[in-house]
C-alpha cells in the first residue's frame, strides 16, 4: 500500500505530507510518551507469586522430564 | 524434546511481566489480566512444541495471550465498533487541562476503545512491536494494524485532551 506515510516511526495516516508529520509528532507526544509511561510503571510492578510459583512448578517439572530424558535405560 | 526446555522455560520467565504489562493495559483489571498470564504460560509450556525455534518467542506468547484474551472477553462488547465520526460527535465532557492528563485518565481512555483498537496501539505504541509483528500477532493485514494505532490515538487525544487535542499543545 503506498496511501501510508513511512514516517520513521511507521506512523499512519493518509499521505498528507508536512501536516500529517505534525500531527503524528504531536500524537505521539500526547499519546505515545504517556503510554510507555504506563507501561514503564506496569513493568516495574513484581510478578504476583502465583505466577513465580506456576514458572517454577513448571522449571521443575522441565527438569525431571530431561533427566529422565538424559538417561535412556543406561550406558 | 531437546534440551532447549530450560531455555524455553526461562524465556518464559522473562517474558512475565511484558506479557503482564500488556494483560493489565488490556483488560484494566489486574486479577482479570493474571489470569490470563498464568493461563497463557500454561498453554505456551503445554504446546512448546509447536514454538518454532529461532523465531520471536515474545511475540509467539503475546499471540497465545491475545487470541486468549479475544476468546474470553471480546464477546461481551460487540457494540463498541470504530465509529470514529459518531464517537468524536458523542464527546462531550472535555477532558482535563493540558498538562494535567494523568495515567488514570489514560487507563479511562484506553477503556472506552474498541478492543481491536486497544490491542493494536498497545502493541506498537507500548510494548515495543512493529507493525508487520503487531499484525501476526492479531491475524490481521499489516495495513489493518496501522489504521487501528493511527485511529486509538487519535481517539485517546480526543478522550484525554477534548475535542480540540489538536490545540492543546504547541
Amino acid at each position: 500500500m503506498t496511501d501510508f506515510d513511512k514516517t520513521k516511526d511507521g506512523a499512519v495516516a493518509p499521505s498528507k505530507g508536512a501536516s500529517s508529520d505534525r500531527l503524528d509528532a504531536k500524537l505521539d507526544a500526547l499519546i505515545g510518551a504517556k503510554l510507555r509511561s504506563y507501561y514503564d510503571e506496569l513493568m516495574a510492578e513484581p510478578v504476583p507469586n502465583r505466577i513465580l510459583d506456576l514458572l517454577a512448578e513448571l522449571d521443575a517439572k522441565e527438569r525431571s522430564e530431561q533427566e529422565r530424558d538424559d538417561e535412556p535405560g543406561h550406558r | 524434546m531437546s534440551g532447549q526446555n530450560r531455555d524455553f522455560t526461562r524465556a518464559l520467565l522473562e517474558s512475565a511481566p511484558s506479557l503482564r504489562a500488556f494483560a493489565i493495559s488490556l483488560t484494566g483489571q489486574v486479577e482479570k489480566a493474571d489470569d490470563l498470564v498464568q493461563d497463557t504460560l500454561m498453554r505456551a509450556w503445554t504446546h512448546a512444541d509447536s514454538f518454532q525455534e529461532g523465531t520471536n518467542i515474545k511475540a509467539w506468547l503475546f499471540t497465545i495471550l491475545r487470541n486468549s484474551f479475544a476468546s474470553q472477553y471480546r464477546k461481551r462488547k460487540r457494540e463498541v465498533e470504530d465509529a470514529d465520526g459518531e464517537m468524536a460527535a458523542q464527546l462531550s465532557t472535555p477532558a482535563e487541562q493540558e498538562g494535567h492528563v494523568s495515567l488514570d485518565d489514560l487507563k479511562t481512555a484506553l477503556g472506552k476503545l474498541p478492543d481491536e483498537q486497544r490491542e493494536a496501539v498497545l502493541l506498537v505504541g507500548a510494548s515495543g512491536f512493529s507493525y508487520e509483528e503487531a499484525a501476526e500477532i492479531c491475524g490481521c493485514a499489516v495495513g489493518t494494524v496501522k489504521s487501528r494505532v493511527n485511529r486509538a490515538r487519535v481517539r485517546l487525544a480526543q478522550l484525554m485532551y477534548g475535542e480540540d487535542w489538536d490545540g492543546a499543545i504547541a
